[in-house]
């Protein structure tokens, strides 16, 4: 469901990767490991889409980034799920209105909107917060939002990039659990983090950026 | 409707985040639409001054003594056949004698014991002809009509109308371009400082799948709002100011010169149109280099 097939990418002559081949099927959770600057956040844009391929080609469901039109991305993006390290959350708005903000750019209607976001907060365990500011959440309950903002569009895939890189240990580890849950309802996850304790706890398929190209590894080695 | 009212909400939101801005640019529109509007009124009032000179243009053509009474409505079909002359009357000896005695109040033909005025004929232009050059060559034509000794016309006065109303023209397109120009560029500018104030909310909008034109949706719909809004100050002010005028200066008041609802609409539709198609421009460039 997320094939990568010799994708090569390169900024200002710089080159990023080559020959990435990598295939993710629906409903795994695959890991993206690699040195800080090796290229993670770039693979993550690239699949989905932000980023289009020097060579090479990236397929996601139906979409390829060879064929796909500037102007129809946002119907790919309306099946993903993506997290940001810094959550890239609407500062003025309140816990609920987040969500629904989300939703109402997809197009849903305003019943469904209201039932899909109770829903995810219920699931994220945040429904207790559902009027509080942004301001007033922690760290981990920021990215709780974040996440409940992705899924309650109900995406084929979540794109986590460093959901954990501004949170202390107990929190990530709450943030992965949460990401486990997900996924065995069926969503793919993909997660690139630098950091290896997690996977170690919370074991799963592991690729890793290196020369400029991705080698699956065994997370226990890490 | 609720997906109108999101992104109504959302345009408020967007001019209250730039309010500076936004006041700054409704301001600009409603100066310059007050302004354009004033010119409009005030060109057409002048207009209707213009075409009032101009229908008492008209020329005579003085006829030699010797002509019989054939020989005269010879000349009058002459004349009438002749293009742009919409009209003409015969005035004889005896009725431009009656005329000077009407204006001058002595019968020429008892001071002088004969009647020296010639007869002549009054002459009508056509519209179209109601300019300087057109009367030019109206007269030329008909000096050349046998038994036409000549004729005059107020030249002068027909060259100053042209030149006001060329004037006229001249300084309403290039003032009122220069007007709009600015408040184009005023509502442009508005609309990029909202646009890179929401820069995250137009992130997060991409990041979830909304649609380009939803994305640009709240900023076409405030950019609307910016010119509905110095549109609707601008006719009302124009309204105010007339109705003052009106109410103090009933009498001296000429010409009509409130205009028709028609022209209040204008005004706030065309400041709208132009909220929109600056902010069209801004949210084209802006949107676009939010998203890179």
């Amino acid at each position: 469901m997320i094939k990568c097939t010799n994708l090569a990418f390169a900024f200002d002559d710089h080159l990023i990767f080559s020959e990435v081949n990598l295939t993710i099927q629906k409903g795994e959770f695959v890991y993206i490991v690699g040195e800080t600057g090796c290229g993670k956040t770039t693979l993550m844009r690239l699949i989905y889409m932000d980023l289009a391929p020097t060579s090479g080609v990236v397929k996601i469901d139906a979409f390829s980034s060879i064929s796909v039109k500037r102007r129809s991305l946002y119907q790919l993006r309306r099946k993903l799920g993506i997290i940001f390290q810094d959550y890239k959350l609407l500062d003025d708005r309140s816990v609920f209105d987040n969500i629904t903000f989300a939703l109402q750019a997809v197009g849903y209607s305003s019943r469904d909107m209201k039932m899909q976001a109770t829903q995810a907060l219920t699931q994220v365990g945040l429904i207790h917060r559902k009027n509080s500011p942004i301001s007033e959440l922690s760290g981990g309950e920021q990215q709780r939002l974040s996440i409940a903002r992705a899924i309650a569009k109900d995406p084929i895939a979540i794109l986590a990039d460093e959901p954990t890189g501004n949170l202390d240990p107990a929190t990530s580890a709450d943030i992965l659990t949460l990401l486990k849950k997900i996924n065995l309802g069926g969503t793919t996850v993909l997660l690139a983090t630098h950091n290896y304790e997690l996977i170690r706890k919370f074991p799963a398929r592991t690729i890793m950026i290196k020369n400029y190209k991705c080698e699956e590894l065994d997370p226990f080695t890490l | 409707m609720s997906r109108f009212l999101f992104l109504l909400r959302e345009a408020f939101s967007g001019l209250g985040r730039a309010k500076l801005s936004a006041v700054f640019s409704i301001v600009m529109v409603t100066l310059a639409f007050t302004l354009l509007g004033s010119f409009y009124l005030t060109s057409v009032q002048a207009e209707k001054f213009m075409d009032y000179l101009k229908g008492k243009v008209e020329l005579e053509a003085f006829l030699s003594d010797s002509l019989d009474a054939q020989q005269t409505h010879d000349i009058r079909s002459a004349l009438l056949a002749t293009k742009g002359i919409s009209g003409v009357t015969y005035v004889s000896k005896d009725d431009a004698a009656g005329i000077f005695k009407e204006e001058f109040g002595q019968d020429i033909r008892s001071v002088l014991d004969f009647n020296p005025l010639p007869a002549s004929f009054r002459i009508f232009v056509a519209d179209r002809y109601k300019n300087s050059s057109g009367v030019a060559s109206i007269a030329s034509r008909i000096e050349k009509i046998s038994g036409v000794e000549s004729v005059k016309y107020r030249k002068i006065l027909l060259t100053l109308i042209d030149r006001r109303v060329k004037l006229l023209y001249g300084v309403m397109v290039g003032f009122g371009g220069a007007l709009v120009l600015l408040s184009i560029f005023l509502v442009y500018n508005s609309m990029r400082l909202a646009i890179s104030h929401k820069k995250r909310i137009i992130e997060t909008m991409k990041l979830v799948g909304a649609s380009r034109s939803f994305v640009r949706m709240p900023f076409l719909l405030g950019g609307m709002i910016e010119g509905f809004a110095g549109g609707a100050i601008a006719a009302g002010a124009i309204y105010g100011v007339l109705h003052a005028a009106v109410v103090l200066m009933q009498d001296n008041i000429l010409i009509d010169v409130m205009p028709r609802p028609e022209f209040f609409a204008s005004v706030v539709g065309l400041a709208t149109l132009l909220g929109l198609l600056s902010t069209l421009f801004a949210t084209r460039r802006y949107i676009k280099e939010a998203l890179s």
